[in-house]
């Protein structure tokens, strides 16, 4: 742990030489904040797929409950990929910072991200998060909007995501990415409003069609978010 | 100027001492648990107050040996046995409902206490591993009434087969049934929903599924839990907490 936090340090003056503030009187040398932010997996058998992070201000949200998906969330939310999502994010200019994970996390198991912001940009800072839960239609998992700007040199913040509906699939259970079916779809056959998810209901419980199985059910929440300020 | 240095010198002398106070002068904490399912019974519970390094359970984590007796069978001599519970005290409360806790009830209890942080824990019935918990809550020390609502964990340590024990006991080392009905209204003679033994995919504490059940009572099917009651939604506790200082 010690060892992570002199990297993340030793990376943020490196940084700030690379912008050219090495006349900068030493006082002054670190402008930057760090973050770690762990993402772990508790629904019992629902890979979450690569996460999107986005840290951002006021003037931004991943999606709005009520209203219709962006297209960026509803490409994450039918196929798991985070790109077009963090585009978005990216063309806006109230995120200061966005990353996107690898490779999905599975039931049980946790990934870390390390992000780094200027200092100028602490104050009232927001953390999104979305990760599609892969065994479905559009389910989603994520934060929308926590503030975090309270955190101090040290401190650390956790909470739990909801699973939301995008809203931009019928959920026949059929399908899915998670056993190898179809991914995004540009139709929208759905209600065009992000929800709460109802959960799936399952082959087991009797909707015969259904690729799912029991083990596959959910209730929120999926996924713990938990946040350090590093420095 | 010598007279403001003096009244600073009085105030901080005055929050030293409130300091001090603060961590020797113990706070009174009545606890209020509710069950808010509609068909499930808890567990004995147990409350316990402690410091903030102290976690019975973390969600994401492996249980603890302790953690997986009272989740499966909702035995509270392990808990107790370890040294971060230690025996019932001031403040650690076990079994303040006497007994189970019924759907729509509630129970009262008080800890006296000098800790800082409260952890609640007990098994759900009839499960196979489910428990409401409370992981390590920082509670207010200013006075007043706050309030809170837990979630339904399953332990990771069973698989979810949904069949009743025809015993009667329970031994968190059995090959996974589930310890009692006290409700009365489940079924009997299940064949499993999955093959006894089996593990969760899941084997860390996470956020239960919720059970199955069949549709119907008739002394057959998959599980002997039934659809249409033992189902719940989070919240499954809500907690009432006043503070007295």
């Amino acid at each position: 742990m010690r060892y992570a936090k002199i990297i993340v340090l030793s990376s943020a003056i490196l940084s700030l030489n690379l912008l050219g503030c090495s006349e900068d009187d030493e006082e002054d040398e670190i402008t930057t904040s760090s973050y770690e932010i762990t993402v772990t997996n508790i629904t019992n058998n629902q890979p979450l797929t690569p996460i999107a992070i986005v840290m951002h201000h006021d003037g931004y949200a991943p999606w709005s409950l009520g209203s219709a998906s962006s297209a960026g969330l509803e490409v994450l939310a039918e196929s798991g990929s985070p790109e077009l999502f963090i585009s978005e994010a990216n063309a806006n200019n109230n995120v200061t910072a966005t990353d996107a994970g690898n490779s999905a996390i599975t039931a049980g198991n946790s990934v870390t991200f390390n992000l780094m912001i200027s200092n100028t940009e602490s104050d009232d800072l927001k953390l999104s998060i979305a990760s599609m839960l892969a065994n479905t239609n559009d389910a989603f998992s994520g934060v929308n909007s926590w503030d975090i700007s309270g955190l101090g040199t040290g401190d650390s913040l956790s909470t739990l995501a909801k699973v939301f509906d995008a809203g931009t699939e019928n959920n026949d259970e059929l399908n899915i990415p998670g056993s190898g079916g179809e991914g995004f779809n540009a139709a929208r056959d759905d209600i065009d409003k992000v929800t709460i998810h109802r959960g799936v209901v399952t082959a087991d419980d009797g909707l015969s069609t259904s690729q799912l199985d029991e083990t596959q059910r959910w209730q929120n929440y999926a996924a713990k978010v938990s946040i350090t300020k590093i420095n | 100027m010598s007279k403001i240095i003096k009244r600073n010198f009085l105030v901080s002398s005055a929050v030293a001492l409130a300091c001090i106070a603060g961590t020797t002068q113990a706070a009174t904490w009545d606890v209020s648990v509710l069950n808010l399912t509609h068909g499930n019974h808890f567990t004995p519970l147990l409350l316990t107050a402690h410091d903030h390094d102290t976690h019975l359970f973390e969600v994401g984590s492996a249980a603890s040996l302790p953690i997986e007796h009272m989740a499966e069978c909702g035995h509270l001599d392990p808990l107790l046995a370890t040294t971060e519970v230690g025996v019932a005290d001031a403040d650690t409360i076990a079994n303040p409902a006497g007994g189970v806790l019924a759907p729509g009830t509630s129970v009262n209890t008080s800890l006296t206490t000098t800790e800082t942080h409260l952890s609640i824990v007990a098994m759900v019935l009839p499960t196979n591993d489910a428990f409401v918990g409370l992981d390590s809550l920082h509670v207010p020390t200013d006075a007043g009434t706050y309030t809170y609502y837990l979630n339904a964990y399953d332990a990771g340590t069973e698989g979810n087969d949904e069949v009743l024990s025809t015993t009667g006991t329970c031994s968190y080392t059995d090959t996974g049934t589930m310890p009692g009905a006290p409700g009365g209204d489940a079924d009997s003679n299940a064949t499993g929903i999955v093959t006894p033994g089996n593990d969760d995919n899941n084997t860390n504490i996470h956020i239960h599924r919720g059970v199955l059940g069949n549709a119907t009572s008739t002394g057959d099917g998959t599980s002997d839990l039934v659809s249409t009651i033992h189902r719940w939604q989070n919240p499954v506790a809500k907690i009432v907490i006043t503070v007295t200082p």
